[in-house]
């Protein structure tokens, strides 16, 4: 008698639409890199194939932009980005040359929850965090 | 306890009943499923080609009429509207993996789909609710009600029918074997199809067909019997007034045998002629030959034919539909039982009810054992153990009782609360129904 | 006294009530068969006729007597079978008893049917007249349109007795007092037999009567024409 009041309880409940646990599926895709528009560093999404690490982020920005276009980009194309951690941003590039712009559109495009220090060509720069 | 027929219906109706369950339940909440994910899949599907498909973080690219967006830069919306909408944190935790991440959340009845996604510092979240497939679904569920519960109904019936036509013969049987019980032997019953039941019913009319026959047999045995000693009696019969007026003058010893031999032919002749009314009841033949009969003439002229001048009277003036034959047999059967058994005074009342007359033979003696009384219209009953042989034939009273039957009357018998034995007959004043 | 045919196959009945009959001053003669019986019917007042005969019947033997004569006639049956009764009382039998039968009771049956064969009636000098029926209640002579009727006694004394009082309504019970003498409560068929009977005798169409009326729940009346 019980099981079965169980049962007609579950029955009755089961009707309708119930909420969920979140689910997960495939990663997320696409990269978020830092480019400058009327002077500041701003967000802008770049499809990606496959999930996008920090590093290919990187990569992406050394792409640089279209000309004419409405973002402009301080970042050398030779940027040769190497490793990046929650610390530090390797790159080829003599860190020393870079704008201030280009290093604002690095450690952006890095996404490190603090401030990051950029060693490069044998030298370091920052550490430096991404303007808000 | 409960009866086959419950049991029967319940065991089908649980049947039925989880089956109907299941089977709609299974497909409502296969077709809910479906239906859900579909929604879902084409929600996120959407939803990820809209990010994909962004260059600028653009909360409003993610909205349209049916949904909402959200895009938190490091944890703050962008846009004008500054306020953080309600997202679940078990969801934000989910995106922050770095997966693609759904969860229907359900808010006052109504529910939502609300999916997200991290890239960088830039977590997107859009929402869209999902009221058209809850209306498909409620009326999916709706259906299923009525599918289950129509098929339980259904089945309900169907198990009626079911139980019916397996208890029908049972019922049958019951009726039958109650009727062969009661003394109906010609009780048969409907052999239907070729299952168990059919075999019981089978026996069952085999057995029946045997006893009728063998009481047949018994009966027509006693019936010949009483017939062959008709003649012989008719001719010792003929003489015993001979025998009665010689006794006188023929040598004491002769003479005594002579009165024995009357006497006792008598006694075998009322004895025989018992036996072949009896027998007459048995075998069917008796039937009514109804006449308009002033029943208080009738009693009167009974009483009047056997010299029994000393039986007290009080006779209501009725007229009623009986065989008069019969009621002279039953009246004089009561009475001459209440004079040899019972003490006087032997009374007689007639009395009337609507469509009923009713006569009431009461004695004065000690009245009848409590203990005998079912057996007072047993045939050869004698309340007497002790005497060997009645001074009647034994079946007066028998033979009153097939009489008042024959007329569809009754007679009990019973005693009297200052004693004596009381016989009442009542007899339908109409003729028998 | 009467002189009695007795038509009886069982040779110890037939000499039992022989003896019995002749004892109560009766003149008996015996027949074993119907048809020795038959030619046996000269000079003899009341046949007592047993229905179980070898060869021919009683009831062929009772209708064979009827056809001639009215002589009457008492059953004597084995078996009281209410089929048998009837069949006896439509062949024409004026009376019946059942085996085994006291001389004594016989006997008042014998008188009884001789009586009704004798004196019935008042002396009147004429006949009654009623419709096409004429009744002569001193010479027991029954016309029909002026010819004479042949009835058995039972039945000339049932039409005596319904036509005494024209009218009025008898029971069969009190018919069978009456006309039957039985002492008590008797067989009410031997009246609706002998009813029968009458009509086809005196009726002009015997399913719709004039003279004999059935009064349902009561009994016969004699008219009213």
């Amino acid at each position: 008698m019980k099981r079965s009041l169980v049962l007609v309880a579950l029955l009755i409940a089961g009707c309708g639409v119930q909420p969920t646990e979140p689910i997960g599926g495939s990663r997320a895709k696409g990269a978020v890199i830092y480019l400058v528009q009327d002077g500041e560093v701003t967000p802008v999404l770049r499809p990606t194939r496959h999930e996008s690490s920090q590093l290919s982020a990187l990569e992406l920005l050394a792409q640089g932009v279209p000309p004419g276009g409405l973002y402009t980009t301080e970042v050398p194309h030779d940027l040769g980005p190497k490793s990046v951690d929650d610390k530090t941003v390797a790159v080829t590039v003599d860190v020393t040359t870079l704008s201030t712009m280009a290093v604002a559109q690095i450690v952006c495009t890095a996404a490190a929850p603090g401030p990051v220090t950029l060693q490069g060509g044998g030298q370091t720069r920052g550490p430096v965090s991404c303007p808000d | 306890m409960r009866s086959l027929r419950t049991r029967l219906l319940i065991a089908f109706a649980l049947l039925s009943g989880v089956t109907a369950a299941a089977v709609a339940g299974a497909m409502y909440g296969q077709a809910r499923n479906v239906i859900l994910e579909k929604a879902q899949d084409s929600a996120v599907r959407q939803f990820t080609e809209r990010v994909a498909a962004m260059t600028v973080p653009d909360p409003g690219a993610l909205s349209d009429r049916d949904s909402f967006g959200v895009i938190l830069y490091r944890g703050r919306p962008l846009g004008d509207d500054q306020r953080v909408p309600d997202i679940p944190r078990e969801l934000r935790d989910k995106v922050a993996t770095g997966v693609v991440a759904w969860q229907r959340v359900v808010h006052d009845g109504q529910a939502g789909l609300v999916m997200g996604m991290r890239l960088s510092d830039l977590e997107f979240y859009s929402g869209r609710h999902l009221s058209d497939e809850q209306d498909s679904i409620r009326e999916l569920a709706l259906l299923a009600w009525v599918i289950g519960i129509g098929s339980l109904v259904l089945s309900g019936f169907l198990a009626w029918l079911a139980a019916n036509s397996v208890l029908r013969p049972v019922r049958d049987l019951d009726a039958a074997a109650r009727r062969l019980g009661e003394g109906d032997l010609t009780t048969r019953v409907q052999v239907r199809g070729g299952d168990e039941l059919a075999g019981v019913a089978q026996t069952f009319n085999t057995t029946a067909a045997a006893l009728e026959k063998q009481v047949a047999d018994a009966r027509r045995f006693v019936a010949d019997v009483s017939h062959e000693l008709r003649t012989p009696l008719a001719a010792m019969t003929a003489v015993t007034d001979v025998l009665d007026e010689e006794a006188p003058h023929l040598t004491e010893d002769a003479g005594k045998a002579a009165t024995l031999v009357s006497q006792e032919t008598r006694n075998l002749t009322r004895l025989v002629n018992d036996l072949m009314e009896v027998s007459r009841f048995d075998s069917g033949a008796a039937t009514l030959a109804l006449d308009d009969v002033d029943v208080a003439e009738a009693v009167t002229a009974t009483l009047r034919a056997r010299r029994w001048t000393d039986v007290v009277t009080d006779l209501a003036s009725l007229t009623a539909r009986v065989d008069p034959r019969r009621l002279d047999v039953i009246v004089a059967n009561l009475v001459g039982n209440a004079l040899k058994h019972g003490a006087a005074p032997v009374s007689v009342t007639l009395r009337g009810e609507p469509g009923w007359v009713i006569i009431e033979v009461t004695d004065h003696g000690p009245g009848l054992d409590p203990q005998v009384l079912p057996q007072v219209f047993d045939r050869f009953y004698k309340a007497d153990t002790a005497r060997t042989r009645s001074e009647g034939s034994g079946l007066g009273l028998a033979i009153a009782w097939e009489n008042a039957r024959l007329h569809d009357g009754t007679l009990t018998a019973g005693n009297r609360p200052d004693g004596g034995a009381v016989f009442t007959l009542r007899l339908p004043s109409g003729g028998s129904r | 006294m009467s002189r009695v045919l007795l038509i009886e196959d069982d040779k110890a009945v037939r000499e039992g009530l022989e003896l019995a009959l002749t004892r109560q001053g009766h003149s008996v003669w015996t027949a074993e068969t119907g048809e020795q019986g038959l030619g046996r019917l000269a000079d003899v007042d009341v046949v007592v006729l047993d229905l179980m005969l070898p060869g021919m019947d009683g009831f062929e033997v009772c209708r064979r007597i009827r056809a001639t004569g009215t002589l009457p006639i008492i059953m004597l049956t084995a078996r009281s079978d209410d089929i048998d009764v009837v069949a006896g009382l439509e062949a024409g039998a004026d009376d019946y008893v059942v085996k085994p039968i006291r001389p004594r009771v016989l006997e008042a049956r014998i008188r009884a049917v001789l009586r009704r064969a004798g004196d019935a009636g008042s002396p009147q000098t004429e006949a009654e007249q009623h419709g096409d029926l004429a009744i002569d209640r001193s010479s027991l002579v029954v016309r029909r349109d002026g010819e004479q009727v042949s009835l058995a006694p039972t039945e000339l004394r049932l039409l005596l007795e319904l036509s005494a009082s024209p009218g009025r309504v008898l029971s069969r019970q009190q018919l069978l007092e009456s006309v039957w003498e039985h002492g008590y409560l008797g067989d009410s068929r031997l009246v609706d037999a002998c009813v029968q009977r009458l009509r086809a005798k005196i009726e002009t169409d015997p399913a719709a009567p004039r003279y004999i009326q059935t009064v349902r729940g009561f009994g016969y009346r004699f008219g009213p024409l």
